[in-house]
């Protein structure tokens, strides 16, 4: 049986990042879903891990447009969406697009970058357009940012707005590799094998399809209402102060649908709910001062959530 | 359907509860009349909303075939109204009368219909075992159940409870069981509550005169016919009326009055082997309410009187023509007599003796020597009024019975009927210890009973043997009577004289032991075998069934509910909030798992219309199959475990997700 469009997509893509990510398929798959269901993606964890090479190699195997703005505290709002330059021999203003406008746009080290700047680029995120001078300018579809932040050594950073940290689809953390993969990843790095080294597998229009492949896919009233019960249970969990909103239950539904096209499948199950479960929602949680002083992570909070909620089982 | 068998099983078994009450098979016969029709109706009935009044129909219409009563709608009527006070207060079982039986059955019937209506119409299912219950509960207000009778009802009651929940909770049912068979088992048959504690049936005369004063009067018109009876072998005595309570003035008749049942067993104080004697007895001249009768009846025909059950004193309330009476009489022989002990527990055996006059304590155990109680202490104190006091029979009688008249008796005059020499012993026994009842009736040496043989006897009880019937007056026939008589004048003869007496070689005291004890090593054993008991029978029947109907039904969500009690049942952790996947991670080989996995998938949730049952089922099977070949020790335990923790999912720190 042929696999569907998006799945073909998928393979694309992941093969071509793996040939520098080594080691984490999972992570890689992911990554991959996150472009397929059009959600932005957040990578997060300590310096060395691979993130931006994960980033970059996102952003290189897909067609189109791709951009890297480096995020640092003198970045200004403008840098992100760009500005309006009075041109002396048109004798008129003309606006000069900052970095935001790609297909797919490389946030790296977000954290390190203003507030303001930060807001710059959340809100271009959620509204897929910039407006300067009350001139209305769409980003190209498809559109994708691929963030990355240090979680440690915080400080002179600014930590990225909890309220809106639900902008991203998923928040992923690479890890540490196991030995063996350690290994393929430095006999790469001496064989001078880099992101850089990647060509586009797939084009805009075959991402497109993808992405309208994706979202079509088939999702049962049963499985749709398990994914509503978990971001509701995320909300009476005694360690939680401000659980996931409607726009995470959709996300997680959204985001399941992408995990079932990397598995071959156009239709949705309460494993891809589960699968997708952590990432996508653990970011969205803000825990109780107590929890946070307990140590609790969100992460547990999300997988004492799936344990809690049965899974459906209809007749048939 | 199943459900409803279940529920008319239920009924009938808590009906059956009642056996101690009727008996097997009158009871059961009027049950099976009476639940089949209703059954029939209940289950094919068309008009859902007539159902219930159509099988009471059917239930009444079948019961009143199989006792066919005189007035059907009388019986009916007292069946539901009186007749549940009349059986309490009759001894058991209760006469096969139509007004009695059919107390029980319509009990059943309406539980039954009643359980079915709540079955169709309560979301709970086991609510609809609730009336059976109660007719289960009520029984025991009659006779507690105790033992393997109760352990078998309540694993049935479970069996049913497992029935109808065969596609809910099953853990309910079990529980259910093994509850009630620990409750019911804690129970000991016999001696537990009863309401029947509390009920006696009434004499209709409000006051009967003493039998006992009646001696003297008797005496004094001899040749008056009173009855006359026919028997195959010679009877000694006809007792009409035993009176052991004595509270110094007057000699009274204890204990409570039943109506005679279908018949009386012998008492408990009797463990030698019995054999049963009959006669039929004809009325001639004497009055209402005593009945001749003796120690031990059995049955009784052609009358319907009330009875003591622990004296076997026969009363009538209406006048009697004849009436044919059976009884226990215990074998034993002259030797073993001779040798016996008393029975201390004997009902009424040590009652009171009133105020006791100065000199009679003195009298009584110059009489017996200083023996220890026994039956030979009893035939020696006998041999002293019959050696030392005179009996009189004509001429002015002396009469009464008080501690005046025997103080007279015994410390002076030395002369009186058998009324004085009766009341004299029992009250000289009990002195000595020696469990003694008083006795009024007639002397059986003829066929033809008339006034003149009318007789006052002590007797005392004999371990073993019951009640014995002495003769201080030495009117008695001799060892050539047979039976229990004969054994007692055998006795009497071969007493040695008193400078030769021994003690007959009694078994040593019974070290006193506190009320009750080893009833709760009883209590013990009965709830740990009802509960291996209900887990071994409901365990894997249950199990069985569940499969049964999942197999039938055949749905993929069927295969992973089956496949998820069977790894619950194997011991692998599996909670409701595990998808198949997720279960095939747990376990080593999972390739049945992700087969069936992928059957889920495609027909839950693909939303395709893909119907992978059959792929499901043989995932079912393969897993199965894997199972199979564990070892034997392994897989019984997995199937005695239903592993009900194991399905609830951990609960989250607060608030509750459904």
């Amino acid at each position: 049986m042929t696999p569907p469009k998006s799945t073909l997509v998928y393979q694309a893509i992941a093969d071509n990042v793996q040939r520098v990510v080594r080691g984490k398929p999972e992570v890689v798959r992911l990554a991959v879903a996150a472009l397929l269901a059009e959600g932005h993606l957040l990578l997060e964890d300590v310096p060395g891990l691979g993130k931006t090479t994960l980033a970059r190699c996102l952003a290189r195997s897909v067609g189109g447009t791709w951009k890297r703005i480096q995020f640092t505290p003198d970045l200004l709002p403008g840098d992100v969406t760009g500005v309006m330059v009075y041109h002396q021999n048109a004798e008129r203003f003309e606006f000069h697009p900052g970095g935001i406008f790609a297909n797919v746009v490389l946030a790296d080290e977000i954290n390190r970058g203003t507030p303001k700047t930060q807001s710059a680029l959340l809100e271009v995120m959620s509204e897929r357009r910039v407006t300067v001078d009350s001139v209305v300018h769409e980003v190209p579809r498809p559109f994708l940012v691929v963030a990355t932040q240090n979680p440690i050594e915080m400080e002179g950073t600014y930590r990225l707005p909890e309220a809106q940290l639900d902008r991203f689809l998923m928040r992923l953390s690479v890890g540490y590799p196991d030995l063996s993969s350690e290994v393929l990843v430095v006999m790469s790095d001496c064989a001078q094998v880099s992101a850089d080294d990647l060509t586009a597998v797939v084009g805009i229009p075959e991402l497109e399809a993808a992405i309208a492949e994706v979202r079509a896919a088939h999702i049962d009233l049963a499985v749709c209402e398990y994914a509503v019960r978990i971001a509701a249970g995320t909300r009476e969990h005694a360690a939680v102060r401000w659980g996931a909103s409607p726009r995470g239950s959709i996300a997680l539904v959204r985001a399941a649908q992408a995990v079932a096209a990397t598995d071959g499948r156009l239709f949705v199950t309460p494993d891809d709910i589960k699968a997708v479960a952590e990432p996508v929602l653990a970011h969205r949680l803000v825990l109780t001062p107590d929890a946070e002083l307990g140590q609790r992570q969100p992460a547990s909070v999300v997988a004492e959530v799936l344990d809690a909620v049965a899974v459906p089982v209809t007749a048939g | 359907m199943t459900r409803v068998v279940a529920v008319f099983l239920a009924a009938s078994v808590a009906g059956l509860l009642f056996v101690p009450v009727f008996g097997v098979w009158p009871l059961a016969l009027v049950l099976v009349a009476c639940a089949v029709p209703a059954f029939a109706v209940a289950v094919w009935c068309p008009w859902a909303s007539w159902r219930a009044v159509l099988a009471v129909v059917a239930g009444l219409v079948g019961l009143l075939a199989a006792v066919r009563p005189a007035d059907p709608v009388g019986a009916l009527v007292v069946g539901a109204t009186e007749a549940w006070r009349d059986v309490l207060r009759s001894t058991w079982p209760v006469r096969p009368d139509p007004e009695a039986v059919v107390f029980v059955p319509l009990l059943v019937l309406a539980a039954s219909v009643f359980g079915v209506e709540l079955l169709h119409r309560v979301r709970a299912p086991l609510v609809a075992l609730l009336p059976a219950l109660a007719v289960a509960g009520l029984s025991q207000t009659y006779a507690a159940a105790g033992g393997a009778p109760a352990v078998v009802a309540a694993v049935a009651f479970a069996a049913c409870g497992a029935a109808i929940v065969a596609q809910g909770i099953p853990w309910a049912a079990v529980a259910l069981g093994v509850v009630g068979a620990v409750l019911l088992g804690l129970v000991p048959a016999g001696p537990a509550f009863s309401l029947r504690d509390n009920e006696s049936a009434p004499l209709a005369s409000a006051r009967v005169a003493s039998p006992l004063s009646e001696v003297a009067v008797r005496l004094g018109a001899p040749d008056t016919p009173l009855f006359e009876y026919t028997s195959a072998t010679p009877v000694d005595r006809w007792p009409i009326a035993v009176l052991d309570e004595f509270d110094g003035v007057e000699w009274t008749p204890g204990g409570n009055l039943r109506r005679m049942g279908a018949g009386l067993p012998p008492g408990d104080g009797v463990t030698v082997p019995t054999s049963t004697r009959s006669a039929s007895v004809r009325m001639r001249g004497l009055g209402l309410p005593w009945l001749p009768s003796q120690a031990w009846p059995a049955t009784v025909t052609g009358t319907d009187p009330l009875v003591a059950p622990d004296r076997g004193t026969l009363l009538a309330e209406e006048p009697v023509t004849s009436y044919d009476l059976t009884w226990w009489e215990p074998g034993v022989d002259g030797a073993t007599l001779s040798e016996a002990g008393v029975d201390a527990n004997a009902v009424g055996g040590l009652g009171g003796v009133g105020e006791v006059p100065a000199g009679v304590a003195e009298l009584a155990e110059q009489a017996v020597g200083g023996m220890r109680s026994s039956f030979r202490a009893a035939l020696v104190l006998e041999r002293f009024l019959r050696d030392d006091f005179r009996l009189v029979d004509s001429g002015t009688l002396p009469v009464g019975h008080g501690w005046p008249q025997l103080e007279r008796f015994l410390l002076r005059d030395k002369q009186g009927t058998s009324e004085q020499f009766a009341a004299a012993y029992v009250v000289l026994a009990r002195l000595r210890g020696i469990p003694a009842r008083l006795v009024v009736g007639f002397s059986g040496r003829n066929s033809l009973v008339r006034n003149g043989d009318v007789l006052a006897w002590p007797e005392v009880a004999v371990a073993g043997a019951g009640w014995v019937a002495l003769d201080p007056t030495g009117s008695a026939r001799t060892s050539a009577m047979g039976g229990l008589p004969g054994a007692t004048g055998q006795a009497r003869e071969e007493l040695p004289p008193a400078e030769g007496l021994a003690e007959p070689l009694l078994p040593a005291e019974p070290p006193a032991t506190a009320p009750g004890a080893g009833v709760p090593w009883r209590i013990v054993v009965w709830a740990v075998v009802a509960a291996l008991l209900g887990w071994l029978i409901a365990v894997p029947s249950w199990v069985a069934l569940r499969t049964w109907r999942r197999r039938r039904s055949g749905t993929v969500a069927d295969a992973v509910a089956e496949v998820r009690d069977r790894l619950r049942a194997n011991g692998v952790p599996v909670t409701s909030a595990m998808t198949v996947r997720d279960m095939a991670a747990a376990v080593p080989d999972p390739e049945a798992l992700v087969r069936l996995a992928t059957a889920v998938d495609t027909t839950l949730w693909s939303g395709a219309g893909v119907d992978a049952r059959q792929e499901a089922w043989e995932a079912v099977r393969a897993l199965r199959s894997e199972f199979a070949r564990r070892p034997v020790p392994v897989r019984a335990r997995a199937a005695l475990r239903y592993g009900y923790r194991a399905q609830v999912a951990p609960r989250m720190p607060v608030g509750a997700l459904t």
